[in-house]
Protein backbone atom coordinates (compact mmCIF):
# COMPACT_ATOMS: atom_id res chain seq x y z
CA UNK A 1 0.00 0.00 0.00
CA UNK A 2 1.34 3.43 -0.92
CA UNK A 3 1.45 6.01 1.83
CA UNK A 4 -0.37 9.28 1.94
CA UNK A 5 0.65 12.63 3.38
CA UNK A 6 -1.54 15.34 4.79
CA UNK A 7 -0.53 18.98 4.79
CA UNK A 8 -2.27 21.95 6.29
CA UNK A 9 -0.79 24.75 4.23
CA UNK A 10 1.46 25.28 1.26
CA UNK A 11 4.21 27.78 0.58
CA UNK A 12 4.57 29.62 -2.70
CA UNK A 13 7.99 29.19 -4.25
CA UNK A 14 9.99 31.27 -6.69
CA UNK A 15 12.48 30.13 -9.35
CA UNK A 16 16.14 30.18 -8.38
CA UNK A 17 17.73 33.45 -9.53
CA UNK A 18 20.96 33.00 -11.47
CA UNK A 19 24.23 34.74 -10.65
CA UNK A 20 24.50 38.09 -12.41
CA UNK A 21 27.25 37.61 -14.93
CA UNK A 22 27.83 39.10 -18.35
CA UNK A 23 28.99 37.80 -21.73
CA UNK A 24 27.66 34.90 -23.76
CA UNK A 25 29.53 32.17 -21.95
CA UNK A 26 28.48 33.49 -18.59
CA UNK A 27 24.94 33.83 -19.80
CA UNK A 28 25.00 30.17 -20.81
CA UNK A 29 26.22 29.31 -17.37
CA UNK A 30 23.40 31.36 -15.88
CA UNK A 31 20.93 29.22 -17.80
CA UNK A 32 22.55 26.09 -16.43
CA UNK A 33 22.49 27.45 -12.90
CA UNK A 34 18.92 28.68 -13.05
CA UNK A 35 17.66 25.38 -14.36
CA UNK A 36 19.51 23.01 -12.08
CA UNK A 37 20.76 24.80 -8.93
CA UNK A 38 17.70 24.06 -6.86
CA UNK A 39 17.73 20.35 -7.77
CA UNK A 40 21.45 19.99 -7.03
CA UNK A 41 21.12 21.85 -3.73
CA UNK A 42 18.10 19.80 -2.67
CA UNK A 43 19.81 16.50 -3.45
CA UNK A 44 22.89 17.55 -1.47
CA UNK A 45 20.80 18.92 1.39
CA UNK A 46 18.69 15.83 1.91
CA UNK A 47 21.53 13.43 1.19
CA UNK A 48 23.90 15.06 3.69
CA UNK A 49 21.38 16.65 6.05
CA UNK A 50 23.51 19.76 6.46
CA UNK A 51 22.62 23.09 4.79
CA UNK A 52 26.18 24.43 5.00
CA UNK A 53 27.64 21.33 3.40
CA UNK A 54 24.88 21.36 0.80
CA UNK A 55 25.79 24.93 -0.10
CA UNK A 56 29.46 24.00 -0.40
CA UNK A 57 28.63 21.00 -2.55
CA UNK A 58 26.37 23.01 -4.87
CA UNK A 59 29.05 25.65 -5.27
CA UNK A 60 31.68 23.03 -6.07
CA UNK A 61 29.41 21.13 -8.45
CA UNK A 62 28.71 24.19 -10.57
CA UNK A 63 32.31 25.29 -10.52
CA UNK A 64 33.34 21.82 -11.64
CA UNK A 65 30.65 21.86 -14.33
CA UNK A 66 32.00 25.17 -15.57
CA UNK A 67 35.49 23.77 -15.80
CA UNK A 68 34.64 20.32 -17.11
CA UNK A 69 31.98 20.93 -19.67
CA UNK A 70 34.34 19.72 -22.39
CA UNK A 71 34.12 16.29 -20.77
CA UNK A 72 30.36 16.27 -21.06
CA UNK A 73 29.66 14.16 -24.15
CA UNK A 74 25.92 14.55 -24.24
CA UNK A 75 25.35 10.83 -23.69
CA UNK A 76 23.31 11.64 -20.61
CA UNK A 77 21.07 14.59 -19.81
CA UNK A 78 22.70 17.61 -18.19
CA UNK A 79 20.71 16.99 -15.01
CA UNK A 80 22.06 13.44 -14.81
CA UNK A 81 25.59 14.67 -15.40
CA UNK A 82 25.26 17.28 -12.64
CA UNK A 83 23.74 14.69 -10.31
CA UNK A 84 26.66 12.36 -10.95
CA UNK A 85 29.09 15.09 -9.88
CA UNK A 86 26.88 15.87 -6.87
CA UNK A 87 26.58 12.26 -5.71
CA UNK A 88 30.33 11.67 -6.03
CA UNK A 89 31.04 14.83 -4.11
CA UNK A 90 28.54 13.97 -1.36
CA UNK A 91 29.84 10.44 -1.01
CA UNK A 92 33.40 11.69 -0.73
CA UNK A 93 32.34 14.12 1.97
CA UNK A 94 30.50 11.44 3.93
CA UNK A 95 33.41 9.05 3.65
CA UNK A 96 35.78 11.69 4.98
CA UNK A 97 33.37 12.53 7.79
CA UNK A 98 32.95 8.90 8.87
CA UNK A 99 36.68 8.42 8.87
CA UNK A 100 36.99 11.30 11.32
CA UNK A 101 34.04 10.49 13.58
CA UNK A 102 33.19 7.25 15.31
CA UNK A 103 29.67 7.63 16.65
CA UNK A 104 26.51 5.64 17.20
CA UNK A 105 24.20 5.58 14.20
CA UNK A 106 21.57 8.27 13.97
CA UNK A 107 19.00 5.59 13.27
CA UNK A 108 19.02 4.43 16.87
CA UNK A 109 18.47 7.93 18.12
CA UNK A 110 15.51 8.46 15.77
CA UNK A 111 13.79 5.33 17.05
CA UNK A 112 14.51 6.10 20.68
CA UNK A 113 13.11 9.62 20.56
CA UNK A 114 10.20 8.98 18.22
CA UNK A 115 6.74 9.14 19.77
CA UNK A 116 4.10 6.51 19.08
CA UNK A 117 2.83 6.26 15.52
CA UNK A 118 -0.30 8.19 14.59
CA UNK A 119 -3.29 6.89 12.68
CA UNK A 120 -1.94 8.17 9.34
CA UNK A 121 1.63 7.10 8.60
CA UNK A 122 2.68 10.33 6.89
CA UNK A 123 0.41 12.91 8.50
CA UNK A 124 1.91 16.38 8.75
CA UNK A 125 0.27 19.10 10.81
CA UNK A 126 2.75 21.91 10.30
CA UNK A 127 4.56 22.61 7.06
CA UNK A 128 7.50 23.93 9.09
CA UNK A 129 8.12 20.51 10.57
CA UNK A 130 7.84 18.69 7.28
CA UNK A 131 11.43 19.25 6.19
CA UNK A 132 12.78 18.12 9.54
CA UNK A 133 10.65 15.00 9.53
CA UNK A 134 11.64 14.13 5.98
CA UNK A 135 15.28 14.60 6.88
CA UNK A 136 15.00 12.35 9.92
CA UNK A 137 13.17 9.69 7.93
CA UNK A 138 15.77 9.81 5.15
CA UNK A 139 18.60 9.53 7.64
CA UNK A 140 17.04 6.36 9.01
CA UNK A 141 17.45 4.74 5.58
CA UNK A 142 20.56 3.26 4.06
CA UNK A 143 22.55 5.64 1.89
CA UNK A 144 21.49 3.74 -1.23
CA UNK A 145 17.76 3.87 -0.46
CA UNK A 146 17.99 7.55 0.40
CA UNK A 147 19.75 8.33 -2.86
CA UNK A 148 17.31 6.31 -4.97
CA UNK A 149 14.28 8.00 -3.45
CA UNK A 150 15.75 11.46 -3.95
CA UNK A 151 16.67 10.72 -7.55
CA UNK A 152 13.33 9.24 -8.61
CA UNK A 153 11.50 12.08 -6.88
CA UNK A 154 12.96 14.31 -9.59
CA UNK A 155 10.43 14.08 -12.40
CA UNK A 156 13.12 14.72 -14.96
CA UNK A 157 14.88 11.51 -14.03
CA UNK A 158 13.68 8.29 -15.63
CA UNK A 159 14.24 4.90 -13.98
CA UNK A 160 16.76 4.13 -16.71
CA UNK A 161 18.71 7.30 -15.93
CA UNK A 162 18.65 6.56 -12.21
CA UNK A 163 19.86 3.05 -12.97
CA UNK A 164 22.71 4.36 -15.12
CA UNK A 165 23.64 6.94 -12.52
CA UNK A 166 23.71 4.41 -9.69
CA UNK A 167 25.34 1.75 -11.88
CA UNK A 168 22.73 -0.98 -11.68
CA UNK A 169 19.89 -2.39 -13.76
CA UNK A 170 16.50 -0.73 -14.02
CA UNK A 171 14.89 -3.81 -12.50
CA UNK A 172 17.22 -3.59 -9.52
CA UNK A 173 16.27 0.06 -9.09
CA UNK A 174 12.57 -0.80 -9.15
CA UNK A 175 12.99 -3.54 -6.57
CA UNK A 176 15.05 -1.41 -4.24
CA UNK A 177 12.68 1.51 -4.62
CA UNK A 178 9.80 -0.63 -3.49
CA UNK A 179 11.68 -1.45 -0.30
CA UNK A 180 12.96 2.11 0.06
CA UNK A 181 9.43 3.53 -0.04
CA UNK A 182 8.31 1.08 2.58
CA UNK A 183 11.28 1.86 4.82
CA UNK A 184 10.76 5.60 4.39
CA UNK A 185 7.08 5.34 5.31
CA UNK A 186 7.88 3.44 8.48
CA UNK A 187 10.63 5.87 9.41
CA UNK A 188 8.46 8.88 8.66
CA UNK A 189 5.72 7.51 10.85
CA UNK A 190 8.12 7.27 13.76
CA UNK A 191 9.07 10.93 13.45
CA UNK A 192 5.50 12.12 14.14
CA UNK B 1 -36.44 36.68 11.27
CA UNK B 2 -35.41 34.50 14.13
CA UNK B 3 -35.49 31.54 11.78
CA UNK B 4 -33.22 33.37 9.30
CA UNK B 5 -30.79 34.18 12.07
CA UNK B 6 -30.84 30.57 13.12
CA UNK B 7 -30.13 29.42 9.56
CA UNK B 8 -27.28 31.89 9.24
CA UNK B 9 -25.77 30.66 12.48
CA UNK B 10 -26.16 27.10 11.34
CA UNK B 11 -24.46 27.92 8.04
CA UNK B 12 -21.63 29.61 9.87
CA UNK B 13 -21.22 26.60 12.11
CA UNK B 14 -21.22 24.27 9.13
CA UNK B 15 -18.61 26.39 7.37
CA UNK B 16 -16.47 26.44 10.50
CA UNK B 17 -16.81 22.69 10.86
CA UNK B 18 -15.86 22.20 7.20
CA UNK B 19 -12.86 24.47 7.67
CA UNK B 20 -11.78 22.57 10.76
CA UNK B 21 -12.25 19.28 8.97
CA UNK B 22 -10.25 20.57 6.00
CA UNK B 23 -7.49 21.66 8.36
CA UNK B 24 -7.48 18.18 9.83
CA UNK B 25 -7.43 16.34 6.53
CA UNK B 26 -5.37 18.84 4.48
CA UNK B 27 -3.82 17.85 1.17
CA UNK B 28 -3.06 14.23 0.54
CA UNK B 29 0.10 12.98 -1.14
CA UNK B 30 -0.24 9.56 -2.66
CA UNK B 31 3.41 8.59 -2.86
CA UNK B 32 6.71 9.21 -1.12
CA UNK B 33 7.96 10.80 -4.33
CA UNK B 34 5.12 13.33 -4.22
CA UNK B 35 6.04 14.21 -0.67
CA UNK B 36 9.68 14.69 -1.63
CA UNK B 37 8.73 16.80 -4.64
CA UNK B 38 6.67 19.02 -2.41
CA UNK B 39 9.58 19.29 0.00
CA UNK B 40 11.97 20.10 -2.84
CA UNK B 41 9.69 22.88 -4.01
CA UNK B 42 9.99 24.56 -0.59
CA UNK B 43 13.78 24.52 -0.61
CA UNK B 44 15.79 27.33 -2.16
CA UNK B 45 19.57 27.50 -2.43
CA UNK B 46 20.81 30.30 -0.15
CA UNK B 47 21.51 33.68 -1.71
CA UNK B 48 25.07 33.57 -0.41
CA UNK B 49 25.68 30.72 -2.84
CA UNK B 50 25.17 33.02 -5.80
CA UNK B 51 27.65 35.52 -4.46
CA UNK B 52 30.22 32.81 -3.80
CA UNK B 53 29.77 31.35 -7.23
CA UNK B 54 30.05 34.76 -8.86
CA UNK B 55 33.30 35.38 -7.05
CA UNK B 56 34.64 31.97 -7.97
CA UNK B 57 33.69 32.43 -11.62
CA UNK B 58 35.45 35.79 -11.77
CA UNK B 59 38.66 34.04 -10.79
CA UNK B 60 38.26 31.46 -13.56
CA UNK B 61 39.98 31.84 -16.91
CA UNK B 62 37.67 32.85 -19.76
CA UNK B 63 35.67 29.76 -20.68
CA UNK B 64 36.59 28.01 -23.92
CA UNK B 65 34.57 27.86 -27.09
CA UNK B 66 32.65 24.70 -26.20
CA UNK B 67 30.28 26.83 -24.17
CA UNK B 68 29.34 28.70 -27.30
CA UNK B 69 29.06 25.51 -29.38
CA UNK B 70 27.06 23.76 -26.75
CA UNK B 71 24.49 26.46 -26.17
CA UNK B 72 24.16 27.72 -29.77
Amino acid sequence: MESSVILVETVETKPTPAPEVSGFESEAFSVLYTEHARAVYYLALRFLGDPTQAEDVTHDVFLKAYRKLDQFRGEAAVRTWLYRITVNHCQNLRQTWYQRHIVATDNDRVWETAPSPTDSPLRVLEIKELGERIQRALEALTEEYRLLLLLVADERMSYDEVAALTQQTTDAVRGKLHRARKAFTQAFQKTA
Amino acid sequence: MKQNFSKATEAQQTAAQEQAQQAQTGVEFKTVEELLRHDAAQVQPPKSLMTRLQQSLKQEIRPPAWWKRWFS
